[in-house]
């Protein structure tokens, strides 16, 4: 059986994207990356940030574990981190101005390094 | 033991909704004699994807949220299908919004709204500010018929092309004349979506697939399910 890869990640790398600062709409992002996990609003500004995972957030695991003679249990864990609710381990942050144009890019993880 | 307790669970959840008290006939009867504001909210204006992935030696569900807000005015779109489909149950019926003009009061109502619906097991009531009152009141509204939603919920594997997407909601009734929710009741609304190959296809062209399929989903809840609610229907 082969192992399967998401599909309800960004719908593209986010390392492969190319998005052009004082060019790019917001529309243009959420075309090409889908809508954020994360967005935020500046009410006095009206800039917006919009925050990317690299990839899914794992939530839950089930594994099989035989456990005696022709039985099997299923053992369950589920968690969240509450990441997606913040931009906390956000992979990309867009920044767009009140008129929806991006103003600015950031990459967090590679930045720490 | 995992099978006893998903028995007890789902015997629980039931017995919930067994013990749900049908609408008051009084109430059923002045909704169809008064004017009514009809009004849906979705707290979170985000879908929620979960999908099951199998990993040969164990399974793994992945998450990721997919926020819309700003580019689609779910709330007026799909209260405009209610009030449709409320006209056609010889509701009188108009739009929250077209109350509800000045921001400060459709704030306040939606500030009401979004306030937590649980506590300790017990349903908290709606309750409105003076100002919605007031505004509602001058406009001849004697009730609303509000739809909260907490966001979509949907539950897919890599196979899937398409799969059932949920909005978990409530309706509320609340009398304006006496200022009081008189009744409120789960009121789960959903349907299958197809997206083709990527499941992220639903946000695709603004969310044109998303939208087509949850004014389908408003409109057959109402159409169905909310005369049996507002105890409309006489045998």
């Amino acid at each position: 059986m082969t192992a399967c890869s998401t599909t309800v990640g960004n719908k593209a790398d986010i390392k492969d994207v190319k998005f052009e600062i004082g060019k790019t709409l917001k529309g243009e992002v959420a075309e090409i990356l889908g809508f954020p996990a994360a967005m935020e609003k500046d009410k006095e500004t009206g800039s917006e940030l919009w925050g990317y995972p690299d990839k899914p957030e794992l939530t839950g695991l089930y594994i099989a574990m035989p456990t005696g003679a022709g039985t099997v249990t299923m053992y369950d864990w589920a968690y969240s981190s509450g990441r997606s609710e913040q931009f906390k381990g956000a992979a990309l942050i867009c920044i767009f101005d009140k008129d929806g144009v991006l103003t600015d890019m950031h990459y967090p993880k590679r930045e720490r390094k | 033991m995992k099978r006893v307790i998903n028995t007890l669970f789902l015997l629980f959840v039931l017995a919930g909704c067994a013990a749900t008290s049908p609408i008051k006939p009084e109430v059923s009867n002045n909704l169809r004699s008064n004017k009514i504001a009809a009004a849906f909210y979705m707290v979170n204006k985000s879908i929620s994807y979960n999908e099951l992935l199998f990993k040969v030696l164990w399974n793994e569900t992945r998450t990721q949220v997919s926020k819309f807000e700003g580019f689609w005015d779910i709330d007026k779109d799909l209260c405009q299908v209610l009030v449709k489909e409320m006209t056609k149950h010889h509701l009188n019926t108009i739009p929250i919004h077209d109350v509800l003009t000045d921001p400060p009061a459709y704030t306040a109502f939606a500030d009401a709204i979004r306030k937590p619906v649980w506590n300790e097991g017990e349903r908290v009531p709606l309750q409105l500010d003076e100002i919605v009152i007031n505004h509602l009141r001058e406009s001849g509204i004697r009730y609303i018929v509000a739809i909260r939603s907490a966001h979509f919920y949907l539950d897919t594997t890599p196979m899937n092309s398409s799969g059932p997407m949920y909005i978990p909601s409530d309706l509320r009734v609340y009398d304006i004349q006496n200022a009081e929710e008189v009744y409120g009741i789960n009121y789960p609304i959903g349907g299958r979506i197809e997206w083709g190959k990527t499941v992220r296809n639903i946000e695709s062209n603004s969310l044109a697939i998303l939208k087509e399929s949850s004014r389908e989903w408003v409109r057959l809840s109402a159409e169905k399910d909310l005369p049996n609610v507002l105890g409309l229907l006489t045998e």
